[in-house]
């Protein structure tokens, strides 16, 4: 086995065992700290496909700024309710008919036609071309993100903020 | 490593997500699910992108995280107002719209 | 150059005007909803001046006939719903004014960049854009025990179905190669199982963005807990936003290739019709019956595009109009009957002939317009897209639509039975605010125009299908 697919085979054992805790685990500050492992684990996958960048975004914006929201937001609630939240599920048997179905489906169409093995050379110094084709083919949903994430920061100060 | 190993992992990853977006009665829970699901469509576009030699799907990477991020901020202060006025996060206990 | 983008900007520059001016002012309603209602009828003047087959980007972003005419569409539509929601009562409409122009605003200019994408990340970028401010605009009265709730379910919705639109994307991108949806006609026509496999990720998602079934469940809750004139709004312009999507996706210029896709789309208008008519039939809630019923409308829509032809689509796009000005009529009079009455209730209408008979009478003609009678705009609506389906020998189809048709008619002819046979409860007439009267007004004319004299409207539709099949 080379390194990359003992990486590889690491990693998807660490992303799909946290991803199950996500949604199998009873006490949902697990869950969240589940997720953060599920999070960074895909920032290890980026890593073994040459992505740096989009490692360290995945780190920096995923998974340390979405699991502070979140334990943030189960801290207040919490608090608000004065006890300890659980959690439990429902409909497992349709979730997991749904989901086993889904999986069959796309494997069955992945494995159908043989992809790409081999990975064509690239730019050595993706950041500076991801960076500079934001800037110019994809500036203008750039820009409507700039406007897109106004939008959902004034949502969520309209419904946290307590006064009025 | 192929591509299809990668794409494979993103589909398991994405139905686990899937799962708990049905079953989780927490709407935080659901919330994480969504997470999950999300998270495995970065991995699908940066594998594509790789295993193509094109940029174009980190790029669309890097959207699709900024997205979700200021969609998961808005969700919690939902979450947290339905919490003030209901004092309850669970989905069940959304009832009061039936019929 | 940028004369394409020009609405755009314009939305851009009003929406940051209408927050600053929020932020400058403390007090009382304030010029917010006039210079937004303004900001939107001048955008819908500029758009004439667009060039059609203008391109930027590569062609990422195109403002031709079909971006053009959803433009219009999603600012004529609110337009009139920001003109009625002028005469909400709340405080928080009055106190937050700012943000909530702001957000209709934003999600406009969503809409109608979602209508000129033609590239994946432009597509879901203006998606998003579109629905964040909806979430907002659905919780806006936060401190009502139903709104929250109604905004956390559809914000669920929303981002779970983002989420399968956006896996979609992926395959699609990893297929063709690009984010370009020039590529998709080729790729489609190839029929890669993992190309077809993203397009039907991406029609699943689109499905719950309009409401088609089974993801319909969230909108009669949404629609029940939201505000009446946003409700209006949102139960018409985002579902046009969606179909306008799958036109892009799934049509536009993908030929005979798209045919493969007939029978699912032609299934899931048939179940969207049946269910959204039998749903409809035992809600007491006014609201709640609009809402099954609109899900209804959003299968008889389908059934247009299920033709896949020029003529569908055109009449799909002529559907959206006379759906627009029915629709929306209709929940505008709830609106009014509700703040006199404080109740969605059908028996609310009863004896409102006798109390207002002009109300009666405008609300009469909507859904007279929604169950697809002879002379105003539903009943040519309905009568284009079943001959379109016909064309394509769909015959099934066009006879399960004619039968929920006269479902349809039972359940609204019960509130006009309430309106028009049943004595009232009280003698005062219902007070109806100038501003929501305008509105209202509108909306007649819209509906019986295109009823007497739907030529023009079906050239123009015609018009804009065509050139997405050449």
């Amino acid at each position: 086995m080379t390194g990359e697919a003992l990486a590889f085979w690491g990693l998807a054992v660490i992303l799909v065992g946290s991803a199950l805790a996500v949604v199998l685990t009873k006490n949902l500050f697990h869950a969240v700290l589940w997720l953060a492992l599920a999070l960074t684990g895909t920032a290890g996958v980026f890593l073994l496909l040459d992505a740096e960048f989009l490692a360290a975004v995945q780190l920096l914006l995923y998974a340390g700024g979405i699991v502070t929201i979140v334990v943030f937001a189960i801290v207040v609630t919490e608090r608000l309710v004065g006890e300890r939240i659980s959690q439990t599920s429902r409909r497992i048997a349709a979730g997991a008919i749904v989901a086993a179905g889904i999986l069959a489906a796309v494997v069955s169409a992945v494995m159908e036609r043989p992809l790409a093995l081999e990975r064509p050379p690239m730019e050595s110094d993706l950041t500076q071309i991801i960076g500079e084709t934001v800037m110019t083919r994809f500036v203008l949903p750039f820009e409507l993100l700039a406007v897109l994430m106004l939008a959902g920061l004034m949502g969520a100060i309209y419904f946290a903020r307590p006064d009025d | 490593m192929g591509l299809q190993a990668y794409l494979i992992l993103a589909a398991v990853v994405f139905c686990i997500g899937l799962f708990g977006v049905i079953t989780r009665r927490n709407t935080i829970g659901i919330l994480l699910g969504i997470e999950l699901m999300l998270n495995s469509v970065n991995i699908n576009l940066v594998a594509f992108a790789r295993y193509s030699g094109d940029v174009t799907g980190m790029v669309f990477t890097v959207f699709t995280i900024c997205i979700t991020v200021t969609e998961a901020a808005l969700g919690l202060a939902i979450v947290i107002l339905l919490f003030r006025v209901r004092r309850t996060v669970t989905a069940d206990h959304l009832d009061l719209l039936k019929g | 150059m940028l004369t394409a983008l020009a609405p755009e900007l314009a939305l851009f520059a009003l929406a940051v005007l209408v927050l600053l001016i929020g932020s400058l002012r403390r007090t009382g309603r304030g010029p917010a909803g006039w210079l937004t209602l303004a900001g939107l009828v001048a955008t819908f003047a500029l758009t004439f001046a667009v060039p059609e087959g203008t391109s930027l980007l590569n062609g990422s972003f195109v403002q031709d006939g079909l971006s053009l005419f959803a433009t219009r569409l999603f600012l004529g539509s609110a337009a009139l719903s920001v003109l009625a929601s002028m005469t909400l009562r709340q405080a928080a409409f009055s106190r937050r004014s700012a943000e909530y122009h702001f957000a209709v605003i934003v999600s406009v200019l969503g809409m109608s960049v979602l209508a000129s994408a033609r590239e994946l990340i432009l597509l879901f970028v203006g998606f998003e854009l579109m629905s964040i401010p909806l979430f907002l605009l659905t919780g806006f009265l936060k401190r009502d025990a139903v709104a929250p709730e109604a905004a956390l379910k559809f914000f669920l919705v929303g981002t779970a179905s983002s989420a399968v639109i956006v896996y979609g994307m992926s395959f699609v991108y990893g297929v063709t190669g690009s984010t370009s949806l020039a590529g998709i006609p080729a790729a489609m026509a190839e029929g890669h199982p993992l190309m077809m496999l993203g397009m039907a990720f991406l029609l699943a998602g689109l499905g719950f963005k309009i409401a088609a079934f089974p993801f319909h469940m969230w909108a009669p809750d949404t629609y029940q807990a939201a505000s009446t004139p946003f409700v209006a709004w949102l139960s018409v312009a985002p579902k046009a936003a969606g179909f306008v999507a799958i036109i892009r996706l799934f049509v536009e210029g993908v030929g005979a290739a798209a045919l493969i896709w007939m029978p699912a789309v032609a299934v899931l208008a048939g179940m969207t019709m049946v269910t959204g008519n039998l749903m409809a039939i035992p809600q007491q809630n006014i609201k709640r019956l609009l809402a099954y019923s609109g899900i209804a409308h959003i299968g008889y829509m389908l059934v247009g595009l299920a033709a896949l032809s020029s003529s569908g689509v055109a009449m799909m796009l002529f559907y959206l109009v006379a759906y627009t000005f029915g629709n929306m009529g209709a929940f505008l009079v709830v609106q009014a009957v509700a703040q006199s009455e404080q109740s969605e209730g059908i028996d609310a209408y009863r004896g409102l002939a006798q109390r207002s008979p002009l109300l009666a009478l405008a609300m009469l003609i909507f859904l007279l317009s929604l169950g697809g009678i002879p002379f105003v705009a539903g009943f040519w609506a309905k009568l284009y897209v079943f001959w379109a389906a016909i064309e394509r020998g769909m015959y099934g189809l066009v006879f399960l639509g004619a039968i929920v048709t006269v479902v349809a008619l039972y359940y609204y002819l019960l509130v006009a039975r309430r309106m028009y046979i049943e004595a009232p409860e009280r003698p005062e007439p219902v007070p109806v605010p100038g501003l929501l009267g305008a509105a209202i007004a509108v909306c007649v004319i819209g509906v019986v125009g295109m009823g007497l004299y739907p030529a023009p409207w079906v050239t123009l539709a015609m018009r804009v299908a065509s050139t997405l099949f050449s």
